[in-house]
């Protein structure tokens, strides 16, 4: 029998058999939509964790690339500013202190210190907001205050306080020290 | 007009630090760091930072901050120093090059550019001759019943202001709570930096 020639009459006939073999569809229709949205959860939840996986790797190689670079555009400017050889410059982990760069000059304190100061100029201008600090390679040639100043200004210009490396209470201290 | 005048003598107001609140700023683990410094960036235009105070900072860091922690490449330098005094020296001079460079404006006020005179004061049968700061804390003093040290804070205060409405920034409670008669005997405004 050709589709062409099926009436409507004929039809339920025809079909009688499938349907009959097909379960209830009450008691099918539920526990299939059921598994369906379970598939579709675990689908989604696994996709989503490789987007998440994905994303996270993608975001940390973006941060190294953009370190990369900024270490690289703070050669060249150091390069530009330091009159001594820069030997290398390093993005690094202080455990106090947190992310920053240092840049290795061959020259001793006072002049290094200088430059240095420059240097933050320099870079807060390209708004390169990373902390650089100079590692000295030369001899120290300054007084401590004459340290402590060139070292406070620099530390001022890249906002850093000062740690210790433990809680303190200033105005309790104060207050010892006044009642002695 | 008062719009006017608030404004005009809000201008005029002068900001003393006291040396609780210069370490706490300096220093990113104390107690009272996140609300100095948040407090110092708004606040005023320019900060006033009495003889006295440096001369605190200078004996309290010593004694009380010698185990600073530089970023590594710092603290390498200043290991280079060979005594643990010239060390210390350099902490104490970066602490207030610190507190200078990184706030609109500091000014660390000296005995001299004031042109203080002064001023006798009988003990006994003779009479001695004492800066003006100290002359105000010797005749302030009885009545305020300040520690020696808090009052020559006050009083060095008082003196710089010339008259301007004077704030003393402290974190100290017990100058906090002594605000009111403080301003009484004094005219200087004892304040708390908030956030």
């Amino acid at each position: 029998m050709s589709p062409a020639t099926l009436t409507l009459e004929e039809a339920p006939e025809l079909l009688n058999p499938i349907w009959r073999k097909l379960p209830d569809r009450r008691t099918w229709s539920k526990p299939r939509r059921h598994s369906f949205q379970s598939e579709v959860e675990q689908l989604t939840s696994s996709v989503q964790e490789r987007l998440e996986e994905n994303i996270t790797e993608t975001v940390e190689k973006t941060e190294d690339l953009v370190l990369e670079l900024k270490c690289a555009l703070i050669k060249q400017l150091a390069q530009g500013i330091f009159s001594s050889p820069v030997i290398e410059v390093n993005p690094l982990m202080d455990d106090l202190y947190g992310l920053c760069v240092e840049v290795l000059v061959i020259s001793d304190a006072r002049k290094t210190l200088k430059e240095w100061i420059q240097l933050l100029e320099e870079l807060k201008k390209e708004r390169i907001d990373l902390p650089v600090y100079p590692r000295i390679l030369g001899k120290i040639d300054c007084t401590p205050e004459e340290c402590g100043k060139l070292l406070g200004i620099g530390l001022a210009k890249l906002q850093t306080p000062l740690r210790l490396g433990k809680h303190t209470d200033v105005a309790e201290i104060i207050r010892e020290e006044r009642e002695r | 007009m008062l719009r006017k005048s608030l404004e005009k003598k809000e201008k005029d107001k002068k900001v003393f630090l006291d040396t609780s609140v210069i370490l706490s700023y300096v220093f990113e683990d104390d107690e009272h760091h996140k609300e100095v410094k948040s407090f110092l960036k708004h606040y005023a235009q320019i900060y006033y930072v009495s003889p006295m105070a440096v001369f605190e900072v200078y004996c309290v860091v010593p004694r009380r901050y010698g185990g600073v922690r530089l970023p590594r490449m710092l603290h390498a330098l200043l290991n280079q120093f060979k005594t643990e005094e010239e060390k210390i020296a350099c902490i104490s001079t970066l602490v207030l090059f610190y507190l200078k460079g990184s706030l609109s404006k500091v000014i660390f006020c000296s005995d001299e550019q004031f042109g203080w005179k002064l001023k006798d004061h009988m003990v006994d049968d003779s009479k001695i001759k004492l800066f003006e700061p100290y002359y105000l804390a010797i005749q302030s003093g009885h009545k305020l019943k300040q520690k020696a040290a808090d009052m020559l804070h006050l009083a060095y205060a008082s003196k710089v202001a010339q008259g301007a409405m004077v704030h003393f920034v402290t974190c100290d409670e017990e100058l906090l709570e002594r605000a009111e008669a403080i301003n009484q005997e004094i005219n200087v405004e004892v304040i708390k930096p908030r956030l």
